[in-house]
């Protein structure tokens, strides 16, 4: 094996040195600084994965393996178009429910020493699927799968036997709408038209992974980089938990000619916050997270200064303060007026406005992100960037393009607003028994920053609104079962809340605000919880949102008309201001001697995890680098997407 | 049997010369003779009237046990010195939120953090015209103004590590009380009961076996970590290494003969457990009593370390340590490491030298 | 002898039992969401898959008895969480291994030292030696372990000119390891042996041999030394056998793949099956350590005899 990784390594070493001999554009790029001699990529994690199976895992580090070691179809590229990858093409029926993928022909499979192990075919694309659809494998990424036509009802049906009842339906692997028509022809058959379907793609169950070695390791399958094959950028060639990730440049990859780092490794330490920014500073790691403390010190130091940059901002999270509909607090030791309280504040559309427009956001945002505050503010629940239809973006259908240019923040307006909810809310409490002021109960899960910044909007609040009308009360509810404890179980007044998207697509973010949701109980909960406060006021705004939304999810085949209406859902419920909107993920600080343009920009999935076309540096990236590249590739991605 | 045997080289000599010196004064004793009795007159004589009281007096020696232990562990001044160093800290750390200038401080008040502990530390933001008017004031090195400096929120950390002091010591003591208190009592029944033996033995080798770890963070983990949770989690492991102790001295000191004689005169059990058991024990109690402090808040900080511990806004030295610990890696920052630190083993050292003093003091053995 | 080992072995036994099946059932109490890594995009159906397949569904006694049964057989089961389907005797042997290793290298160094600071502070009972002795106990003991140790790292490593963390080809990335490790394992046995030492030396028949005129030497080395080190041979199996559970701080700074952070982190992963194993495995070596270092007393001191009862020790 050391034979096998020496020849390798020298002949990668040779064709980057050919390669950067050739190049000028190599050197431009990463802001004007110079390649390192050596392309090894060195890093530090502090949670060790679990498995390396990305058919059965959903967290980040252990689907890393799965990005860099195998295919998906498509994958994005740097500027977060997806580029044929596994497949080289495809077709979409005009029913929109066929889709056909041409495999990439001359693909190997190699195991973690490098021999070889047979071709890559289509089948190599059912196989994950059928995987993942049989309950037994307990899968998390089944759910990716029910876009396929009878998967979902497989996965159920599975999923009755193995809890000992009989199934309503009697089907096989091959009732599930993939198949391979020959060694190089793939074929979906979808449940409904789904225009995002190749986003979804980018997704753990449609990995690659051969028939022949699930058979050959049957329940020991990806337990260890051992009992797995490998046909993409990466091979791992070390695995030893808690020690080691090792990776090596596959050669006989079709695109090894656009992979430049030639070998990762990856050392596991508990202590990695702590210990890396000193590790990054003797040259021992190629990036590391500068935290916010760390950050006043490093900008006091001429020569850390030049090596902080902000990272970019990222589409697949998005942050909002929601308002509970439901509240049932029970932290603290007047539990009973907090609630009656709050439900009849938050039934109250003007009290909502005036918290609404009296939140000052940037400076909330300050507190963490001092000077990128700006960029993350999002006025939406789905951020801006993260899904566009022929050049233009999600956020400028419908009403919602109104909305973001609006700023929120408005004094005015928001004493208008509570001065009319004072009016109107008064006789309510004092029919309860209760005056004002309102006291707005919310949660934190310890982490100091969070606790700042609710901090910061707590006296901010009850400067401009007066804590005759409000006081916020804070808590800490600690990290341990912090979600089940305060947004699950209704916990809380209003809070921080975040979700994710899972495809490229609006209908992902719906999780949040449909009926059923464990979020804000926005809906008539009166069956799933046995009590409901919400006044038919509020309920009359929740149904004609779902109704809007409902509208929108059917509408499959018309991509523009499908964003106007999810659109004009999302600014009508954020109108009546049912929620804020907040921020979306990103932004945080970082010393790295990488070029954070050359990655994969995908806004969901897990390809944001692979280091194709990324070099490595001899010195890190400043800020100023950073901005000029950053303005550099939005242009080249503006013009790459028409 | 070389150079030491005794009873060649010396023992025969020795016990030669000591015969003869024998005789000697046996010829030398000074006697009087019949004559001179009969020659001795009465009046240098006077009679003892019979006295009830003092016909039962028996001699005795003027020990008070106490006393002895007070005196032994005033010779040692270092443990004084160590013990006056704790009351001072402690006095210290119950005083300081009373004493003037450690409220506002004439800046702009900021906010209190949480409304849980009544006692929570203030943020102080910039005063307006300053440049960061409204901003929480972090990271400030220890100056006139701030004494220990202020914390990464902006926290006063004098005011923080004294809070944290107080959190710290409440717990320790409650533990060190608990633990004494169930594990003697517990300890008295187990020796005295016969029957209890088997049952005690078997849940004393269960609960020694399941290593403490273990217990703390499901504790910990199951119900969130407070203050209650964390004395009921630290006293459920250590009271009954204690109860094993005592057992073992009730067992012994129930069959010493001078128990027995005890019984036999009749004395009352509670006066043999005061009188005879206890001042054995009592150094015993007191020196873990005294380890149980430092103990406690040592499991304290390994159950910060693991994220299990107290949340932030109760201050305790175990996370405040912890938080430090995180600014390692910025030289200007380190204060806010060094300084609770060093409060925790002035803690642990004086408690450490105060125990063994007194320990040592107790001991009957020692009271020469 | 050995019926008096056998006899504890079987009492043990019952011990043991009656351990598993508090734990066992106190993991019972964990909350269903820490099974998860994404909750909230679960389908109700999923969830209650995952919880079947993990045996959680059934009741209580059947769980108990399912895992007795097994256990029987030698089988600890396979992880579910931690390492998903790689079975327990797998990933415990390596690292078990792991710890051993730097365990005993501590201990090595940790106790020649360790006592020959003892003897030291004893011999020179009250003097410089004492003191200097003393104040290193004190001030080991009392500064947390966590905060010297992440100095010594941070200094230790610059000093050296090797790694911060530890590599097993590098063998000069090992010291600081090891000596973190071994640094509080002296204080212990210093001041353990010191105390035996001087209470040894206030017996009376010392007091009698100086009388006769032994040279001093003669009497610390046969009467004294050989007399105090007898409890502490009662630590040394136990010492030993507790090495494999490693040092929670040393192996999470030095990124040592053994098992100090092993049990935090599989309770709060809640991986069920790994937690009962590790309870199994320290139950098992506190008793066996204990076991064994009342029998290594009991060779190495003639006068005592496990023939009497428990209750006049």
């Amino acid at each position: 094996m050391k034979k096998w990784i020496a020849i390798l390594l020298s002949a990668s070493m040779l064709a980057a040195m050919l390669a950067g001999c050739g190049g000028d554009t190599q050197r431009e790029n990463g802001g004007g600084r110079e390649l390192a001699a050596e392309q090894i990529y060195r890093t530090l994690y502090s949670s060790e994965s679990s498995t390396l199976n990305y058919l059965y895992s959903t967290t980040e580090v252990d689907m890393s393996t799965g990005v860099n070691g195998t295919m998906t179809l498509y994958a994005s590229d740097h500027y977060g178009i997806l580029q044929p990858n596994g497949a080289t093409s495809y077709e979409v029926s005009d029913d929109g429910l066929t889709w056909t993928f041409h495999i990439r022909e001359d693909q190997r499979w190699y195991d973690y020493q490098g021999n070889d192990m047979g071709p890559v075919t289509a089948n190599d694309w059912v196989a994950p699927v059928y995987w993942c659809v049989e309950a037994a494998n307990d899968s998390g990424n089944s759910d990716s799968c029910f876009p396929i036509k009878n998967a979902e009802a497989y996965y159920n049906q599975t999923s009755a036997v193995l809890s000992g009842e009989t199934p309503a339906t009697s089907l096989t692997l091959a009732d599930v709408g993939v198949h391979a028509q020959d060694d190089y022809t793939l074929v979906f058959e979808l449940e409904h038209p789904t225009p995002y379907f190749l986003s979804i793609l980018e997704f753990g169950c449609y990995f690659a992974t051969s028939q022949a070695c699930l058979d050959e390791f049957g329940e020991r399958f990806a337990t260890d980089n051992e009992y797995m094959w490998y046909c993409g950028p990466y091979i791992m060639d070390q695995f030893e938990p808690q020690e080691i990730h090792h990776y090596v440049k596959n050669e006989n990859w079709w695109n090894a000619d656009h992979v430049y780092i030639t070998e990762i490794e990856s050392k596991y330490n508990a202590e990695a916050s702590t210990l890396q920014p000193t590790m990054f500073l003797q040259g021992e790691v190629s990036e590391t997270g500068v935290s916010a403390d760390l950050l006043s010190e490093w900008q006091n130091d001429p020569e850390k200064a030049k090596m902080i940059t902000t990272t970019r901002v990222q589409t697949n999270y998005s942050y909002f303060w929601g308002f509970n509909f439901e509240p049932r607090v029970t932290d603290t030791d007047h539990n009973d007026e907090i609630n009656v309280k709050w439900s009849i504040a938050v039934n109250n559309e003007n009290f909502r406005k005036s918290i609404f427009h009296g939140m000052d956001r940037k400076r909330a945002l300050s507190v963490s992100y001092p000077t990128n505050a700006d960029e993350l503010m999002i006025n939406s629940l789905v951020p801006p960037a993260f899904v566009a239809n022929n050049g233009r973006d999600y956020t400028e259908y419908g009403d919602l393009a109104a909305l973001m240019k609006e700023d929120f923040f408005d004094e005015a307006k928001a004493k208008e607003y509570r001065d009319k909810a004072m009016e109107e809310m008064r006789p309510l409490l004092q029919a309860r028994g209760y005056d004002f002021p309102i006291e707005i109960v919310t949660q934190y899960n310890g982490s100091s920053d969070w606790g700042q910044e609710c901090m910061v909007i707590k006296q901010q609040l009850e400067a401009l609104l007066g804590t005759d009308y409000i006081t916020v009360t804070i808590l800490n509810f600690g990290s341990s079962g912090f979600l089940a404890g305060t947004r699950r179980c209704g916990n809380y007044c209003m809070q921080k809340l975040n979700g994710g998207a899972d495809y490229m697509d609006p209908e992902t973010w719906t999780f949040i605000t449909e009926p059923g949701n464990n979020y804000c109980f926005a809906y008539d909960t009166t069956e799933k919880y046995e009590v409901n406060t919400k006044t038919a006021e509020t309920l009359a705004i929740a149904n004609e949102f779902f109704a809007m939304q409902d509208a929108a999810k059917a509408e499959r085949l018309d991509i523009d008309r499908r964003y106007e209406l999810f659109a004009d859902a999302e600014a009508f419920y954020i109108n009546h201001a049912m929620m804020i909107p907040y921020r979306c993920t990103g932004g945080g600080y970082t010393a790295t001697t990488l070029d954070p343009f050359e990655s994969p920009a995908s806004s969901c999935g897990w390809t944001y995890l692979s280091y194709v076309n990324q070099h490595i540096y001899t010195t890190a990236m400043s800020q100023e680098m950073f901005d000029a590249r950053l303005v550099e590739w939005e242009a080249e991605r503006a013009a790459a997407s028409k | 049997m070389s150079r030491f045997s005794v009873k060649e080289g010396r023992a025969n000599k020795l016990e030669e010369a000591l015969l003869e010196q024998l005789e000697q004064t046996a010829e030398e004793r000074d006697e009087l003779t019949e004559e001179e009795i009969g020659a001795l007159a009465p009046e240098e004589f006077e009679t003892v009237p019979y006295n009830a009281e003092r016909a039962e007096r028996i001699g005795y020696s003027n020990y008070s046990y106490w006393r002895s232990t007070l005196r032994m562990f005033l010779k040692n001044r270092l443990a004084v010195a160590m013990l006056i160093a704790i009351v001072l800290l402690m006095g210290f750390a119950i005083i300081q939120p009373y004493l003037p200038g450690q409220g506002t401080r004439g800046l702009t008040e900021g906010v209190l953090p949480a409304q849980g502990p009544k006692n929570a530390i203030r943020i102080y933001n910039w005063p307006v015209g300053t440049k960061d008017a409204g901003m929480p004031m972090k990271n400030q090195r220890p100056s006139g103004e701030f004494w220990f400096g202020t914390n990464a929120i902006g926290q006063d950390l004098w005011s923080m590590i004294w809070s944290g002091t107080r959190t710290s010591l409440i717990i320790g003591f409650a533990v060190a009380l608990i633990e004494a208190v169930v594990g003697t009592f517990t300890g008295l029944l187990w020796g005295y009961i016969r029957k209890l033996d088997f049952f005690f033995t078997e849940l004393y080798n269960v609960l020694n076996n399941i290593p403490t770890t273990i217990v703390l963070i499901l504790c910990t983990y199951v119900m969130r970590a407070s203050i209650p949770t964390l004395i009921l989690a630290m006293s459920l492991t250590g009271w009954m290494g204690l109860a094993r102790f005592i057992r073992n001295q009730v067992l012994m000191i129930r069959d010493r003969d001078f128990n027995l004689a005890s019984r036999c005169l009749g004395t009352p059990t509670d006066r043999i457990i005061v009188k005879n058991l206890i001042p054995q024990m009592v150094s015993v109690i007191m020196l873990r009593m005294a380890l149980a402090v430092p103990g406690a808040i040592g499991w304290e900080v390994f159950l910060s370390y693991i994220g299990l511990g107290l949340s932030v806004d109760t201050p305790s030295l175990g996370n405040l340590v912890n938080t430090g610990r995180a600014m390692i890696s910025a030289p200007r920052l380190r204060y806010q490491l060094v300084f609770p630190a060093v409060i925790l083993s002035v803690i642990t050292i004086c408690f450490y030298l105060v125990g063994n003093a007194f320990a040592d003091a107790a001991d009957p053995r020692n009271h020469l | 002898m050995l019926r008096y080992s056998f006899n504890r072995l079987l009492r043990s036994l019952l011990t043991l039992v009656i351990i598993i099946a508090v734990v066992f059932s106190l993991l019972r109490l964990m909350p269903i969401e820490g099974y998860f890594d994404n909750f909230d995009k679960m389908s109700p159906t999923q969830i209650q898959n995952k919880l079947t397949l993990m045996g959680l569904n059934d009741p209580l006694y059947r769980q108990l008895g399912r895992f007795m049964w097994r256990l029987l057989h030698g089988d600890l089961g396979t992880s579910t969480r931690y390492r998903v389907g790689v079975p327990i005797t797998g990933i415990l042997g390596k690292k078990i291994l792991i710890s051993f290793r730097f365990g005993i290298l501590a201990m090595a160094v940790s106790l020649p030292l360790g006592m020959l600071l003892g003897v030291a502070m004893a011999r020179g009972k009250g003097k410089l030696a004492d003191k200097l002795g003393n104040a290193y106990i004190v001030f080991i003991q009392a500064v947390p372990n966590a905060v010297y140790f992440l100095f010594i790292q941070l200094y230790g490593a610059m000093l050296i000119g090797c790694s911060m963390l530890y590599k097993a080809t590098d063998l000069r990335t090992a010291i600081l390891p090891i000596l973190s490790l071994a640094l509080p394992s002296i204080a212990g046995y210093a001041m353990w042996l010191r105390r035996y030492m001087v209470d040894e030396t206030n017996k009376d028949y010392i007091k009698l041999a100086r009388a006769k005129g032994v040279p001093e030497s003669v009497i610390w080395r046969r009467h004294v030394f050989r007399n105090s080190v007898v409890p502490m041979v009662q630590l040394i199996p136990g010492s030993i056998l507790m090495t494999i559970s490693g040092s929670i701080y040393v192996e999470s700074l030095y990124s040592i793949p053994g098992m100090g952070g092993l049990l935090v982190d599989v309770i709060k992963r809640q991986d069920n099956n790994m937690v009962q194993a590790l309870v199994i495995l320290y139950s098992i070596m506190g008793i066996l350590g204990l076991l064994l270092g009342d029998i290594l007393m009991g060779i190495v001191d003639p006068r005592i005899s496990f023939v009497k009862k428990e209750g006049s020790r």
